[in-house]
């Protein structure tokens, strides 16, 4: 069926019962501070949360080492770089999700970790070590930047290793 | 004329399906300080996709990145599957990845909403604020069910969204789109 003669369906709206009166809502300011509220109360946990993450990191690369198969461990990896992407930022930890990203993005399509590639996955896990370490919120500032100037330049020098 | 409208999330019921405990607990948080009392969790799509034979879900909120299944194929199973419990429920999709390529795959899959991770609060209340002011028709189509892709009821005139659309398409495939471009994405075919 061409898509010019597509179907149109119009489903029950089941969330018709999700909002009272008519014309556009607003988002309720004591809602959205109490689930704000609820966010902030989390960030006790979430340096709990980020510890089980920076471990394995730390774990998984000290046993792809001396791995015949390094694809499940380098999948690991990525698994809790991507995880700490997608939390850092919820808790003001901005880095965290930027750093974490800079890491899944180096892994990504990489089937083989070798030479100054461990280098820059543990500079990442060590920079976000440091953010935690000087609690360093949103981009962190002064300390922020030169965080992520070393972090740069020793992927820098791995972009240079590969040619 | 006195606008007295406003967001109930009380009586609806949300499942979240990530393969991270902390954020489906994050998420439920949200849920919960927002009014929602039923929310189902699963840890894995084909895992969500057996619970919601029993929850009805008036909401899902599912993560990209899972295995064996991934968000993408969860979100395909329940537009698709015969067994599907209900093709046409809304379905927010969760990912740290907002790359161009990204957002339409998960549009041309038949998400109603994307999210991208980190996640506020704010960003996950005007997600359901989105997905209850903009009910939208499905489409039968060749190769494609789910929401209709082109926005009805919402949204920049057609022509300043077809231009928005081009702007964002002219950025790097690997650059992470905001929250504002992913939404002028999701709003043009």
């Amino acid at each position: 069926m061409p898509e010019s003669q597509a179907q149109f369906i119009r489903p029950p709206n089941a969330l018709r019962k999700a909002k009272v009166g008519s014309g556009p809502a607003k988002l309720d300011p004591q809602l959205l501070a109490k689930a704000e509220a609820a966010v902030d109360d989390m960030q006790q946990h979430y340096a709990d949360w980020a510890d089980e993450d920076l471990t394995m990191l730390e774990k998984t690369l000290r046993d792809i080492r001396d791995a015949e198969d390094q694809v499940p461990h380098i999948k690991t990896l990525f698994r809790h770089a991507l995880d700490m992407k997608g939390q850092g930022g919820s808790f003001g930890y901005d880095m965290v999700t930027q750093v974490a990203g800079s890491l899944a993005d180096f892994i990504t399509g990489r089937t083989e970790l070798k030479g100054i590639d461990f280098d820059v996955v543990a500079a990442h896990v060590q920079t976000m070590r440091a953010v935690f370490a000087e609690d360093v919120k949103g981009d962190g500032g002064k300390t922020g930047k030169a965080l992520m100037g070393g972090l740069h330049a020793i992927v820098a020098k791995a972009a240079a290793a590969k040619g | 004329m006195l606008n007295d409208s406003r967001y109930v999330l009380d009586n609806i019921n949300v499942f979240v399906v990530d393969d991270n405990r902390h954020m489906r607990s994050l998420v439920q948080s949200i849920l919960h300080a927002l009014g929602v009392k039923n929310i189902g969790e699963a840890g894995d799509a084909a895992e969500a996709f057996k619970e919601l034979q029993h929850f009805i879900a008036d909401v899902l909120i599912v993560d990209w990145h899972m295995e064996p299944l991934d968000g993408l194929d969860f979100v395909r199973l329940v537009r698709t599957a015969k067994d599907s419990p209900n093709p046409y429920v809304p379905i927010i999709m969760l990912s740290g990845y907002t790359e161009y390529r990204r957002v339409t795959e998960a549009r041309d899959a038949g998400v109603n909403e994307f999210l991208a991770k980190p996640i506020s609060a704010r960003a996950l209340y005007q997600r359901f604020a989105a997905i209850i002011d903009n009910p939208r028709p499905f489409v039968r189509a060749k190769g494609y069910f789910g929401p209709d892709r082109r926005r009805q009821n919402s949204g920049p005139p057609r022509g300043k969204s077809e231009r928005r659309k081009d702007e964002i398409e002219k950025k790097a495939a690997s650059e992470a789109l905001s929250q504002n471009d992913v939404e002028s994405l999701l709003a043009s075919k």
